[in-house]
């Protein structure tokens, strides 16, 4: 069919219409055309909701380049991406390879149903439920250690030493759920034909992982790295209420990444002036961010999709 | 240099996953378990059962708490949005998928680059917005607000999903001299309908815990979804020492979720995976 051509534009041209303007214009208004009022915003002196503004350039960029403050929570944000990356990514590997070895059909739907539970929970109740895991004085990991009698393990996890780490552990067990959902549906492209040939060479189950299974899945592996990217920059829930201790106060900054910095800084209860325009600058600074990190994944590991 | 990962025992990892497993479906017994107990029975041991099984917290946190309040403003929240967002959603979907334009391609672009957008990035303009328009703190403008940033995502889905139906059908419906718009609703949708129910499902569990939107645009007691209900139980409960009425309140917010998405698992699923399945 030619999609130029004259009779099939017109014949099609209200229905494209129709379906796109109206979409279009709500998705620009609410989406895009904030997303510029936030670049805008963040030259400005701004606090709170009066009308006085006043323009200060780049001002605001230059002083979070020297907020400690701010400076730690960027600095958390790439270790959730990062370290939080290689072990979520590396779990779920490890387990893409039991897993897709299962021969029943029936245990590996269960497996995988179970292991994706916590993304359908709120956030909330998971950051609390970790709290109530975690909790130095009646916590489970704790009362568990130490009528085991290992009570020189029992530690103040929500302590500033290990509460990064306690707070990593949470979204490495939802994510792995998240992403192995992704890689196991991958793993079913796959034709059966390519691991029977490989057995007849004697491959063992490891060899056929890595030498079939996993370059088949590139694909689906990097765009996890991007979705985990996006994902690990924007996490608010499980930091803000995990982190809070309790009864409203701040999330402790051992844990705070950028997105939760925003919050506090242009909504927080506990800041009486809301600083709107530093925190749009922090707002633009979360976006080139994930857009240069995405970027990158893309420009160093993306080839191109295996054909077979 | 060519690095070589040597063999890791199938067993080894095997047991990480058991106890991985294990830990999972303890934790939720756990918590059901402990939100039968008064919060004395929780200081005294994490192991022991509770005296009795009252349902005393349970009453607590959804009366005078309100959080069955929150539920059911979750529901029409929720439902509203997914609805919406799906009518505004499929049509462009199935436009961007089988009928290709000028300007196709950058429009398809735009929504990638939206599932991209922070949310953090846009929301105090946005709040400004909504607050001109007076839906700040409404029921209303949550909904609205669910379905714009639920857009580009679902539309990305949705084009996946149409790629992968044949358009020999619908072209051969065409030939036959049905418009763009009959082939669309007689012959396209009908075929799109469990991609639309996955979708929408998955619409459902995204909304249904969102928390930092509903924390920004709501401030009324009355009017917050079941995260920020719960979010409002633990600022209450953790003042009073309450740890019983927390669990209940936990528990209260998860098994809905898990007896949701454990029925519809399979069409859950589904919709993650849009696009990545046999093509």
């Amino acid at each position: 069919m030619n999609y130029n051509s004259e009779i099939y534009n017109q014949r099609y041209k209200k229905l494209i219409l129709t379906a796109t303007i109206p979409i279009i214009s709500i998705y620009f208004i609410f989406m895009i055309f904030p997303l510029l009022q936030s670049l805008y915003y963040s030259l400005f002196n701004w606090s709170g909701f009066s009308k006085e503004m006043e323009f200060i350039a780049a001002n605001n960029y230059l002083n979070l380049a020297r907020d400690g403050i701010f400076l730690r929570t960027l600095f958390n944000s790439l270790k959730y991406v990062f370290v939080g990356g290689i072990v979520i990514i590396g779990i779920t590997l490890l387990f893409t390879y039991v897993i897709s070895n299962y021969k029943s059909r029936k245990l590996r739907d269960i497996v995988q149903m179970i292991l994706f539970v916590p993304n359908t929970i709120s956030p909330v109740a998971l950051a609390l439920l970790w709290n109530f895991v975690l909790n130095t004085r009646w916590g489970l990991l704790n009362e568990t250690l130490k009528s085991l009698g290992l009570d020189f393990l029992a530690k103040g996890w929500m302590g500033q030493d290990y509460i990064f780490y306690a707070a990593l552990s949470l979204l490495v067990w939802i994510n792995v759920g998240y992403f192995i959902v992704m890689y196991l549906a991958a793993v079913d492209r796959i034709p059966m034909s390519l691991y029977e040939s490989a057995e007849i060479d004697g491959a063992t189950s490891w060899h056929k992982f890595t030498k079939i299974t996993v370059p088949l899945i590139k694909d689906v592996i990097e765009t996890s790295m991007v979705l985990w990217s996006i994902f690990s920059f924007k996490i608010f829930g499980y930091l803000f209420v995990f982190g809070a201790g309790g009864a409203g106060s701040d999330p402790a900054l051992e844990i705070r990444n950028i997105a939760v910095q925003i919050y506090l800084t242009g909504f927080g209860k506990r800041t009486p002036i809301n600083k709107l325009g530093y925190a749009s600058a922090m707002a633009i600074l979360l976006l080139f961010f994930v857009a240069l990190l995405v970027y990158l994944i893309r420009k160093l590991l993306f080839t191109e999709i295996v054909e077979y | 240099m060519k690095f070589k990962l040597s063999e890791i025992p199938k067993y080894l990892i095997n047991i990480f996953l058991a106890f991985w497993l294990f830990f999972t479906i303890f934790m939720f017994s756990w918590i059901i378990m402990s939100s039968f107990k008064t919060t004395r029975e929780i200081y005294t041991g994490v192991w022991t059962l509770p005296a009795s099984f009252e349902l005393t917290n349970y009453i607590n946190v959804l009366t005078e708490f309100g959080l069955l309040r929150s539920m059911f403003n979750s529901l029409i929240i929720v439902s509203t949005s997914t609805l919406l967002v799906l009518v505004l959603s499929t049509p462009i979907a199935y436009v961007l998928s089988k009928l290709k334009f000028r300007l196709s391609n950058l429009i398809t672009f735009s929504f990638v680059i939206g599932i991209g957008i922070p949310i953090q990035t846009i929301f105090i303009p946005l709040y400004l917005l909504m607050n001109n328009l007076k839906l700040t703190d409404s029921i209303l403008g949550l909904i609205w607000v669910y379905t714009v940033t639920s857009i580009p995502f679902t539309v990305y889905l949705l084009i996946n999903f149409f790629n992968t139906i044949p358009s020999s059908l619908e072209e051969a419906a065409r030939i036959d001299g049905a418009t763009a718009f009959q082939s669309f609703i007689k012959i396209m949708l009908p075929l799109a309908r469990s991609g639309l129910i996955s979708a929408g499902i998955f619409v459902f569990v995204m909304l249904w815990k969102e928390f930092i939107l509903a924390l920004v645009f709501i401030g009324t007691e009355s009017k917050q979804p079941i995260s920020l209900g719960l979010y409002s139980l633990i600022t209450k409960l953790t003042y009073t020492g309450d740890w019983g009425g927390l669990f209940a309140g936990v528990v209260l917010v998860i098994i809905p979720s898990v007896i949701f998405y454990s029925i519809l698992a399979r069409k859950f699923i589904a919709g993650l995976t849009m696009g990545i399945g046999k093509s």
